[in-house]
């Protein structure tokens, strides 16, 4: 191949953006995690990470711009970079909201949970699913269902607005712990940006594959 | 609309077959950008727009270009007179060695502008070519005393002071230096708004930049033609995609 130096370099990227992908969705389950067994320990990893996600965000994107300026990429090797310096914006506010909602662990003041999480166990269960599905096409540069998406992604929306009109009248109803439901309140809210976040990877994982612009009303 | 349309085009260089089947309608008023790896017959393709192959003895053209209703291929075209409304800029800058004036009003007057107010025309040509500024007080100077850069927009000055409809560049910047080929680029930026223009280049950043439609050449044969976005973001054809991506052979 005549550019075997630059073919390395644009699979050097993809397995940075791969290694952030890998440190935000672990940030996202393991800052679930702390939430479940109300653990200060492991919300304080989590926390700890956030540094290295901000590292490796900074590092990709210096990178992808070095590349840029020296081989001028053109066609599919444009399109490849152009998606991995938006992917690693998207990947990194996930990772973030696996922190805050880490951050909510170390605020907890209950020694328990209520109402069974309401329904943020079958929020995270998408954010997840959808998470590994377009971060698989993203590795095996496979184009996105996106039809399917938006089905899923309305799923988590529904959910996120029965959290609140569920905590509402939780809270109505036993206001000795309204902070807490104001937490699951917010981390739905969380959820649901995830959501967001992943659809708009799967857009620009799309555009990468296909070559073509399409946006998900999400 | 006076687009140029070419139809059936083929050459050949002896037994040669150096263009295909060459099919396509190359906007007016627009840059249009030729592509493709050396030897595919791109200048060769450049050279049938104003009859330049006639100039090669083994050379031999069949299939139409037509534009204004006229096939530029007909034996009733004077091919003299084809090339005063096609210009033609060349790879290495060309000037006559003589004064800078000169070499803009021997072609007027040849063309039978020499009525006309010649310091007008010469003026207005170093402007249109954003020469003037530099040469306004050395236009009694020895052209061949300017640098490869204005050498060059002096060749494209001399070109459009004859007022031809299109203009034809053959590797117009290859040969100069980042600023002055920054300088051809944002001249061929002006120059679509009056010309129609068709530029070769080896250089995709620079066809990606000046041109808004581009076709890639490949053994003499059209691969792709289409909008320059189209081509330089998602082309079509795998052999372009190979091609602006370096990736081709």
């Amino acid at each position: 191949m005549a550019r075997d130096t630059f073919d390395k370099q644009l699979g050097d990227l993809k397995a940075q953006v791969m290694e952030m992908a890998d440190l935000a969705k672990w940030m996202f389950e393991t800052g679930v995690q702390s939430l479940i067994d109300l653990s200060d320990d492991t919300a304080d990893e989590v926390l700890e990470k956030r540094h290295r996600l901000a590292e490796l965000d900074e590092q990709i994107e210096e990178d992808a711009l070095k590349l840029v300026a020296r081989q001028q990429p053109m066609a599919k090797d444009m399109r490849a970079i152009g998606a991995a310096l938006k992917l690693i914006t998207y990947i990194n506010r996930i990772g973030r909201y696996g922190k805050d909602i880490a951050q909510i662990t170390t605020q907890w003041d209950s020694e328990t949970h209520y109402s069974d999480l309401v329904n943020l166990p079958r929020m995270v269960e998408l954010v997840h699913n959808g998470l590994n599905h377009v971060l698989r096409c993203y590795h095996e540069e496979e184009d996105i269902d996106l039809e399917q998406l938006v089905e899923w992604e309305d799923e988590i929306d529904a959910l996120r607005w029965s959290v609140f009109r569920e905590c509402l009248t939780y809270m109505a109803q036993d206001p000795e712990h309204i902070e807490e439901y104001a937490y699951y309140m917010m981390i739905a809210r969380y959820l649901e940006r995830c959501g967001d976040n992943v659809c708009k990877m799967a857009e620009k994982i799309h555009y990468m594959v296909e070559g073509e612009h399409l946006a998900i009303d999400t | 609309m006076s687009n140029i349309t070419v139809e059936d085009l083929n050459v050949w260089y002896g037994d040669d077959h150096a263009l295909k089947n060459i099919n396509m309608e190359i906007p007016e008023g627009e840059v249009t950008a030729l592509i493709g790896a050396s030897g595919c017959g791109k200048s060769t393709f450049l050279r049938c727009f104003n009859r330049m192959n006639d100039e090669i003895g083994v050379a031999r053209v069949e299939g139409s270009i037509r534009w204004k209703g006229v096939d530029l291929n007909g034996e009733d075209v004077d091919p003299v007179a084809l090339r005063r409304r096609v210009g033609m800029v060349f790879q290495k800058p060309n000037p006559f060695p003589k004064t800078v004036y000169d070499n803009i009003a021997y072609g007027v007057s040849l063309n039978g502008r020499g009525d006309d107010d010649m310091d007008q025309i010469v003026e207005t040509s170093l402007e249109q070519a954003n020469l003037w500024d530099e040469v306004e007080d050395r236009l009694d100077k020895n052209a061949l005393t300017l640098s490869g850069g204005q050498q060059q927009r002096l060749c494209i000055a001399r070109a459009v002071a004859v007022k031809p409809d299109v203009i034809l560049m053959d590797e117009p910047a290859s040969a100069l230096d980042p600023v002055s080929t920054q300088k051809i680029e944002n001249l061929i930026e002006e120059l679509r708004e009056e010309y129609t223009v068709v530029v070769v280049t080896h250089n995709m950043q620079q066809a990606a930049r000046i041109s808004d439609k581009t076709a890639h050449l490949h053994l003499g044969e059209l691969v792709e033609f289409d909008n320059t976005d189209k081509i330089f973001e998602n082309p079509e054809e795998e052999l372009t995609e190979a091609y602006i991506t370096g990736r081709f052979g």
